[in-house]
């Protein structure tokens, strides 16, 4: 047999077989290309899946160990940084702290309030007392140990003779508005630094005041003085 | 005997043209088989990534909920975390406080003798003035005051003598 007989018109029952083969070919590679892409397109959402339930587990443990390690405490950083005007709490803390000492505390003001910059408000609180020297500095020492927390803005202290002098201290008060945006399920969160547990440490460690908030007493009913 | 081909001569396949048939439908056969088994490859792949897609998500869930149970906790370390943030700036402003302990400090470790007529600590540093009865003294006092390492800078504001009292100083000294 030889190639030249071979002719366009022995080919012609091939046709079909050969286009039948050009089509299961074509339709093969189409198919697993699609496959492949979709296996490949399926491992990256496995991947960013376990990347946010990682995120998650993580967020779960911290959150199980803050609840019995840190959030007992959340009253007594409250109390260190209100959110209202500590002013007065402040001057209770003072006046305790003067009677513990030996001094009496008098000519007490209260200043304006200011915002500052980074988003903490401020107050004066100045007032005066006359005592043993050594009295007043440790009192003074002592007012930093004491939950609002507060600055000392000022003291002048005046030799009266004999050990005696009077104190004249103006002290800076703080309180800051509480967050308003509460974090996203979603959104990770890390522990406290070495720095943030030092911190609260130094927070919870003041003495709180004997209140926060003065409350109005309701009204209440008056004994009858003239009913033995 | 021999065959019989009964085909007309001008309607048989050629030999060449049977034979690419035959590989066409080799090829065929082989390409089917190929495909089948990448499908079937392919297939059990895609179920297996379905079924770990769906673990990891329904894990997810499962976590999400935790959190939302565990809202009041979250909200409350959010706001610990609030104050220690507030709180740092109030911590870095209480070095008066400092001062006043440094002071005490200072007088115990000078001993009895000097005595303070005016003392006023500040923000900037610390302003006193004080009686001092003898030159030993004072040259004690300043020499505690200058190797203090609380302050960067102690200057001597007043000097003056008293026959009565001794020597009546008044000193400045700063921590910034």
């Amino acid at each position: 047999m030889d190639t030249k007989d071979i002719t366009v018109a022995s080919l012609r029952p091939l046709i079909v077989p050969f286009s039948l083969l050009l089509a299961i070919i074509v339709f093969s590679f189409l198919t697993i290309r699609w496959g492949i892409t979709s296996v490949f397109s399926q491992r990256d959402e496995i991947r960013k899946a376990a990347l946010e339930e990682n995120s998650l587990l993580s967020k779960v443990e911290i959150l199980r160990q803050v609840n019995s390690e840190l959030i007992p405490q959340t009253d007594l950083t409250v109390s260190a940084l209100p959110s209202q005007n500590p002013a007065l709490a402040a001057i209770s803390q003072a006046k305790l702290l003067a009677a513990a000492s030996g001094l009496t505390l008098g000519n007490f003001a209260i200043g304006d309030e200011f915002q500052t910059s980074e988003g903490l408000s401020k107050v004066d609180v100045s007032f005066e007392s006359l005592g043993e020297t050594k009295s007043i500095m440790s009192f003074i020492n002592d007012i930093k140990t004491t939950a609002p927390l507060v600055s000392l803005e000022r003291v002048k202290i005046n030799e009266l003779g004999g050990g005696v002098g009077r104190v004249d201290v103006r002290l800076v008060v703080y309180w800051a508005d509480f967050p308003e945006k509460i974090p996203s399920i979603e959104s990770p969160i890390s522990g406290l630094t070495q720095e943030e547990k030092v911190t609260v440490l130094e927070l919870v460690s003041l003495r709180t005041p004997a209140f926060t908030n003065l409350v109005a007493e309701p009204p209440s009913s008056r004994p009858d003085p003239f009913n033995y | 005997m021999k065959d019989i081909n009964l085909l007309p001569k001008e309607k048989a396949v050629s030999g060449p043209t049977l034979k690419l048939y035959g590989y066409i439908r080799r090829l065929t056969t082989a390409t089917l088989v190929v495909f089948l088994l990448a499908a079937l490859t392919i297939g059990s792949f895609f179920v297996i990534n379905a079924i770990e897609l769906r673990d990891v998500r329904t894990r997810s869930e499962e976590y999400k909920s935790t959190i939302a149970s565990l809202e009041t906790v979250e909200q409350k370390f959010s706001l610990i975390r609030d104050r220690i943030g507030k709180a740092k700036g109030v911590l870095s402003k209480r070095g008066s406080f400092g001062d006043v302990a440094n002071l005490e400090g200072i007088l115990e470790e000078v001993g009895v003798g000097v005595t303070l007529s005016q003392t006023e600590v500040s923000n900037d540093g610390l302003k006193l003035s004080a009686t001092v009865p003898s030159s030993e003294l004072l040259a004690r006092f300043m020499s505690i005051l200058l190797s203090s390492e609380f302050y960067k800078s102690v200057s001597l504001t007043s000097f003056g003598f008293n026959p009565s009292r001794g020597y009546l100083v008044g000193i400045e000294a700063k921590n910034n």
